[in-house]
């Protein structure tokens, strides 16, 4: 009955028809995926509204989630230095779900809580840390402020500042944080390009207002006070400030800090403080969004992503760019 | 087409009418498609549009309020009176009307929850008359470097509407905010008297914009004449250069609308200039923008196959039922093949294949008429042969037969005269017959037994047996088969033989036919003669058509296995077998 010819060309008839709905099927129907949506979850070092770090950092990531479809839960334990409230967080999640499809970590403390991550993983959710320049292969990507570069910027504005020879201190916050670290090993590299300037010690205020308070004021009033002062997060930098005002600006001594405030900016406008580092909190928040969605959908990312800092100052404090890295809508 | 050279009719069509149907199920689907995705493109690009439209209309709202109340603070009598003055005498003074206007200001900012800020600035930027309190401002305040308080002085009197800035007058306090500013002129010599300013809250203006969405990750940006971004949802992304937005052909685009070419990423850009030089954008994707294209596109994937196949089965029916007909007129002419030519054609459609049916039936009945009258012709033929062989043997033994017979009445021989005429007698009766062809055996034996009396008396020197199995006697065979032979035994093997030539008859019964032998002791015959004695178109001298044509009529009668065949041994004699079937 059927000719082995007849037979060909209707098979090749029935592939052609049959190739078509395949092709039309799988060519088209991919995009629809973006119905459901994959959820990410962000876990900061903190959920309190006044750090406006991690309000900016939200703001980027509720951006970057508008952007490229993704659900977004942001959590994060009550203070900054809170790692088993971090660690419960995780736990929790790892634990008793809903399970998100990427997890945003800012660790606190990553070597603590290294059990809690590998759970994590072992559950088959991405992971990709911020803030934190300690990557594990765990994560697929770190995506931090370069805070070695960062310093290094904080360093040279101080020189810029202040004459060749001059005696420079710096005020730390604490010994254990890296990126403090990693900031001061910064300032100290860009420092050593001024042969002139001597760096006095490094002092600490473990974490308290008051003592950077003390020590500046402590610097400024003795017999031999310093001409600058370099201050390395918001904490030590308010302290430093505010003793600057009050021993009424003696010998100019310059200020350059980090991170900015309301009070940082008032600062700065009323010339207490000479400079501010700032980082990009908006950037990284979207970035981290941008890259967990690249590795849910298994693209290559890179395994650093610096967000980079800015040197603010009163002259530059009101261009277009700096005015939004400094002022974010809908929080003062 | 060599595609379409199927061994059936049938195939090629359906084939064809297949390829047919998806070419154009393929076309159809594809203008279809594109038609419709236009129409929702159209449709969303309209929607898009109204969603601009209303940004622009809330927007202007706000700024035209804050306009109104400029010209309405323009026009207040106190105020007008403080600029008055305040060119000539000393303003510290005039503290009353300074509160008066503090108040009124007051009375603006709550009655109006978007404004921040109504200020009364100097010609010079040193602050008049503010709504706040003066602890709150920042001392030594002085708005001539701001861009506002420029731009104004640089309209002469128009309104300027500022991008969003912070405002940095107060102290801690930085707000984002749009600032509408106009500068306050002397009506006779157009001099400077001063700036009012009016702040607008930003967030109003960037609640409206962020809840705007046009697809779901279309977005809405709003941006000033000269390239300034007043909003845009990822400003800070654009501004740390992760992204960048089609600033310039917005500002070029002269149709309000564009669309950039980022494959997947395809954008759409539709411009609505707003007041104020400022250009709202709304920005959707492609992709998006036909969001329930895959859904068409999968709907129209469906119903084309489902058309494909409906049509695929509808080729194979249709081509089925236009090629049956043709395969029964073949069925018809196969069994004409086998010979049977009573098939008649039963198509009575009146399209070609009907015709063409009828036409075969006509050619069938035209075959048949011409194969009857052979049939009947050769019947004829055969008669009038058999009658001229009948007749051929008639005069040469009459002759010479009633030459014997002159003979031995010259010689008194009377017996002999009178059985000779007896059996010459019935010699005839028998030969003349009745007609019929098939005689039984038992006839025809009489009869050559006539014919061996009549040549035993003219041949002395000859003698006959006939031996014939008795059941054979009433079986039919042609009449006139064994006399030719006999006289050809005769004639020709014995007359040269001296001494007593002996001819044997005989008939027996075989299985499934008789032979009848014709044996004599004469002469015999040569390899080659016996040969060739059968071969018709070889006469050879006098042997008499009578064999072969007794050959020619057996097997005409009986077909191509009955007939004669030759025995002979030169100098001991011949044998004439012939072979009939049995009939009764």
């Amino acid at each position: 009955m059927f000719t082995r010819k007849k037979v060909l060309l209707i098979g090749l008839l029935l592939a052609g028809s049959l190739f078509i709905i395949v092709f039309g099927f799988f060519h088209f129907a991919p995009k629809k995926a973006s119905d459901v949506k994959p959820k990410i979850m962000i876990v900061t070092k903190t959920s309190d509204p006044n750090v406006e770090f991690w309000q900016a950092l939200a703001a980027g990531t509720k951006v970057a989630a508008k952007e490229f479809g993704v659900d977004i839960e942001i959590v994060g334990p009550r203070t900054e230095s809170d790692v088993e409230g971090q660690i419960n967080l995780l736990n929790t999640i790892a634990n008793y779900g809903p399970l998100p499809d990427a997890i945003i970590l800012a660790p606190i403390d990553y070597e603590e809580m290294m059990p809690t991550i590998e759970k994590i993983k072992k559950a088959g959710i991405e992971l990709v840390t911020i803030d934190s320049s300690v990557k594990s292969g765990l994560s697929s990507s770190a995506i931090y402020t370069d805070n070695i570069a960062a310093g290094d910027k904080a360093g040279t504005e101080a020189a810029a500042l202040l004459s060749s020879s001059s005696r420079v201190a710096i005020i730390n916050s604490d010994k254990e944080s890296l990126s403090l670290y990693e900031r001061e090993s910064g300032v100290r590299q860009a420092l050593a390009r001024f042969p002139g300037i001597r760096i006095l010690d490094t002092y600490f205020c473990h974490g308290e207002e008051e003592k950077a308070y003390e020590i500046t004021k402590n610097l400024l009033s003795g017999h031999d006070p310093v001409d600058g002062i370099i201050t390395l997060n918001e904490t030590t930098t308010q302290g430093a400030a505010r003793a600057v005002k009050d021993l009424g600006f003696q010998r100019g001594v310059k200020l350059v800090g980090f991170d900015s405030s309301i009070q940082g900016i008032s600062q700065l406008e009323e010339g207490e403080l000479q400079a501010i580092v700032v980082q990009k909190p908006f950037n990284m928040g979207y970035l981290a969004v941008k890259t967990s969605v690249k590795v849910l959908n298994k693209m290559k990312v890179d395994s650093h992503i610096d967000t980079g800092s800015e040197v603010i100052t009163q002259a530059n404090m009101y261009t277009d760019e700096n005015e939004k890295l400094l002022f974010p809508f809908g929080e003062r | 087409m060599r595609l379409f050279a199927f061994k059936r009719i049938q195939s090629s069509i359906a084939v064809a009418f297949s390829c047919l149907i998806l070419l154009t199920t393929l076309i159809l689907s594809f203008i279809s498609y594109h038609l419709s995705a236009d129409a929702v493109k159209k449709k969303s690009q309209d929607s898009t549009n109204e969603i601009i439209d209303q940004v622009n209309t809330s927007i202007n709202s706000y700024i035209s309020s804050m306009e109104y109340i400029s010209v309405m603070a323009l026009n207040n009598a106190d105020i007008r009176d403080f600029i008055r003055s305040s060119s000539h005498v000393n303003l510290v003074s005039d503290n009353e009307t300074r509160l008066r206007i503090r108040d009124y200001f007051h009375s603006v900012l709550s009655s109006h929850k978007d404004i921040t800020s109504v200020m009364l600035f100097g010609a010079n930027g040193s602050l008049y008359v503010s709504d706040r309190d003066k602890p709150n401002l920042k001392p030594n305040l002085n708005a001539s470097k701001q861009t506002w308080f420029v731009k104004a002085k640089e309209a002469q009197g128009l309104v300027v509407v500022s991008p969003p800035h912070i405002q940095n007058l107060y102290q801690k306090e930085y707000r984002w905010v749009i600032t509408l500013s106009r500068e306050i002129r002397s009506a006779d010599d157009k001099q400077s008297l001063g700036v009012f300013s009016i702040d607008l809250d930003f967030d109003v203006i960037n609640k409206i914009c962020n809840d705007i969405r046009i697809g779901s990750s279309g977005y809405l940006f709003i941006v000033d004449e000269v390239g300034k971004i007043i909003y845009h949802p990822q400003q800070q992304i654009l501004y740390s250069n992760l992204k960048s937005e089609m600033i310039d052909q917005v500002l070029s685009s002269d149709t309000g609308s564009f669309t950039t070419d980022e494959g997947n990423e395809s954008r759409m850009y539709m411009i609505k200039k707003s007041g104020y030089g400022w250009n709202i954008v709304g920005v959707a994707y492609l992709n998006e923008l036909v969001s329930n294209k895959q859904e068409m596109q999968q709907s129209l994937f469906l119903w084309g196959f489902v058309c494909l196949m409906i049509g695929l089965v509808l080729a194979i029916l249709l081509s089925r039922r236009l090629s049956s007909p043709v395969k029964r007129l073949e069925a018809c002419m196969r069994e004409i093949e086998k010979g049977n030519f009573d098939i008649r054609s039963d198509i009575l459609s009146v399209n070609e294949i009907g015709k063409l049916s009828l036409r075969f039936n006509m050619m069938i009945g035209k075959i048949r008429e011409l194969m009857d009258r052979i049939m009947v012709e050769q019947e004829f033929k055969r008669k009038s042969e058999m009658k001229a062989l009948q007749a051929q043997i008639n005069p040469h033994f009459l002759y010479n037969t009633l030459g014997s017979i002159v003979w031995m009445a010259e010689k008194n021989k009377m017996e002999e005269v009178v059985t000779m005429t007896v059996a010459l007698g019935n010699l005839f009766r028998a030969s003349i017959g009745k007609g019929s062809e098939l005689i039984p055996i038992q006839a025809e034996m009489e009869h050559i037994k006539h014919y061996l009396t009549i040549q035993k008396i003219r041949y002395k020197s000859m003698d006959y047996q006939i031996h014939v199995d008795d059941r054979i006697l009433n079986f039919k065979t042609l009449r006139l088969i064994l006399q030719p032979l006999v006289e050809n035994c005769i004639y020709h093997g014995i007359k040269y033989k001296t001494g007593t030539g002996i001819i044997q008859v005989t008939g027996e019964l075989m299985e499934d036919c008789i032979l009848l032998k014709v044996i004599d002791n004469g002469i015999g015959m040569q390899e080659e003669q016996r040969e060739r004695i059968l071969l018709q178109d070889e006469p050879f001298e006098d042997k008499g058509v009578g064999v072969t044509n007794v050959n020619e009529r057996l097997r005409l009668a009986f077909g191509e296995r009955y007939g004669l065949s030759y025995n002979s041994v030169l100098g001991k004699g011949t044998e004439v077998t012939v072979c009939i079937p049995i009939i009764d």
